[in-house]
């Protein structure tokens, strides 16, 4: 890809829809098409579009071979520019509500950010790249800058009835840990950097 | 190894039985599939008028399109594709309205704004990123739209071209003369090392 297509991307890329848009919709739609009647399949409905909604991130993330493993797969993350970001967000509480919102999971962030770390945003991921043996196979991508580096931590939830594991390194620049019921795996494009990229979460 | 995967077969299984539950009348799913699809509608409306207010009416106009002419879909069509025909038509029903495309600030005002990252860093990216978007408003509405769903949306020169209702070819060429004319107009970025890498 060539410099020009790069910054096309990165000018154009996707972004999330304000909140508001479905209160515009609803108010200019016909009511009986946009209220549910009165025996309604609302959760069919959400659960389905939570499943497109994921599928779509998966299968834009599909062709991206995803070599088996956690570490692998964060390593991939770092490996890409931040273009597929598709939730762009500085703000540590913002980011963790989208996430829960979506995801379910708990990303226990610091609530104001350190001043080495800047958030770029976040973005699910799909069962291929958080490992497939895992039976809840969606998680997150959070990407950031560590001082000089781009770091990136992936975060799902860890198989049923695993126990809390501390941090271990599976390369020299990828740590990864379970804690609280949810699967961690840091990268780091420095692995100097990595003890600063923790620093998103934990305070010095 | 990939059982967990989501099987594309599936997904499409599953939005079909979305839109026929939306052309039974299901209000479930048309807000179903208003959030499957609302950002990617947003986005190539933001990305096409280049102002937010209007990118909030032409997704607006786009689903009300989609709840009123969602009997004509016919399943052998990709949804999809038969969606941001609707997005297109609608950024081009916008701009006939005589909406003048302004600049989009407000990035830069939340970079001069922001406390708690370099400031100067964001700054340079975010003018790069407005200057690149500056230059693609100013392309003929045409090249604007190819360029807006190829690198807003990652769409193949065929999935252009059937949503545009033109040939490859004509794509392909409509593409490369909106290339052609983005590189003149960023030539600039080029010498000032715009291309900073990552963040």
């Amino acid at each position: 890809m060539d410099g020009l297509e790069r910054e096309l991307q990165r000018g154009l890329r996707g972004v999330s829809a304000p909140p508001e848009l479905w209160d515009r919709v609803r108010a200019q739609a016909p009511a009986s098409q946009v209220t549910p009647a009165r025996r309604t399949n609302r959760k069919l409905a959400w659960a389905m579009a939570a499943a497109v909604a994921v599928a779509a991130v998966v299968l834009s993330t599909v062709n991206r071979e995803s070599p088996p493993g956690d570490a692998a797969s964060a390593l991939q993350a770092l490996a890409s520019d931040s273009q597929h970001i598709a939730f762009r967000c500085q703000n540590p509480a913002q980011l963790r509500a989208w996430v829960r919102a979506r995801t379910g999971l708990d990303l226990p962030l610091r609530s104001e950010a350190a001043r080495s770390i800047q958030l770029i945003g976040a973005q699910l991921i799909g069962a291929q790249m958080i490992g497939s043996a895992r039976s809840n196979g969606v998680g997150v991508e959070v990407a950031y800058r560590a001082g000089d580096s781009d770091a990136v931590l992936l975060v799902s939830r860890a198989d049923a009835g695993a126990v809390n594991v501390s941090h271990h390194r599976a390369r020299g620049n990828v740590s990864s840990w379970v804690m609280d019921g949810q699967r961690y795996t840091l990268a780091c494009n420095d692995p100097a950097g990595l003890q600063l990229a923790c620093k998103l979460c934990h305070f010095d | 190894m990939l059982s967990n995967a989501i099987d594309p077969l599936a997904v499409q299984d599953t939005i079909t039985d979305m839109v026929e539950a939306c052309q039974r009348g299901d209000a479930d799913a048309f807000r179903a599939l208003f959030e499957a699809y609302q950002d990617r509608v947003y986005s190539i409306a933001l990305r096409y008028s280049g102002n937010p207010a209007a990118a909030m009416d032409i997704a607006q106009d786009t689903f009300l399109k989609l709840l009123s002419r969602i009997g004509d879909y016919r399943a052998e069509a990709s949804f999809d594709s038969w969606l941001y025909r609707l997005v297109v038509n609608s950024c081009i029903d916008d701009q006939r309205r005589g909406r003048r495309m302004t600049p989009f600030l407000e990035g830069l005002l939340d970079a001069v704004c922001a406390p708690a990252e370099s400031a100067l860093h964001k700054l340079l990216r975010v003018e790069t990123e407005q200057r690149v978007q500056d230059v693609v408003a100013r392309l003929s509405p045409e090249h604007r739209i190819v360029i807006v769903l190829r690198y807003t949306e990652n769409l193949s020169y065929d999935e252009i071209a059937r949503i545009l209702g033109c040939s490859p070819g004509t794509m392909a060429s409509r593409l490369n003369r909106a290339h052609k004319i983005l590189e003149r107009r960023l030539s600039h970025l080029k010498n000032e090392g715009g291309g900073n890498g990552r963040a």
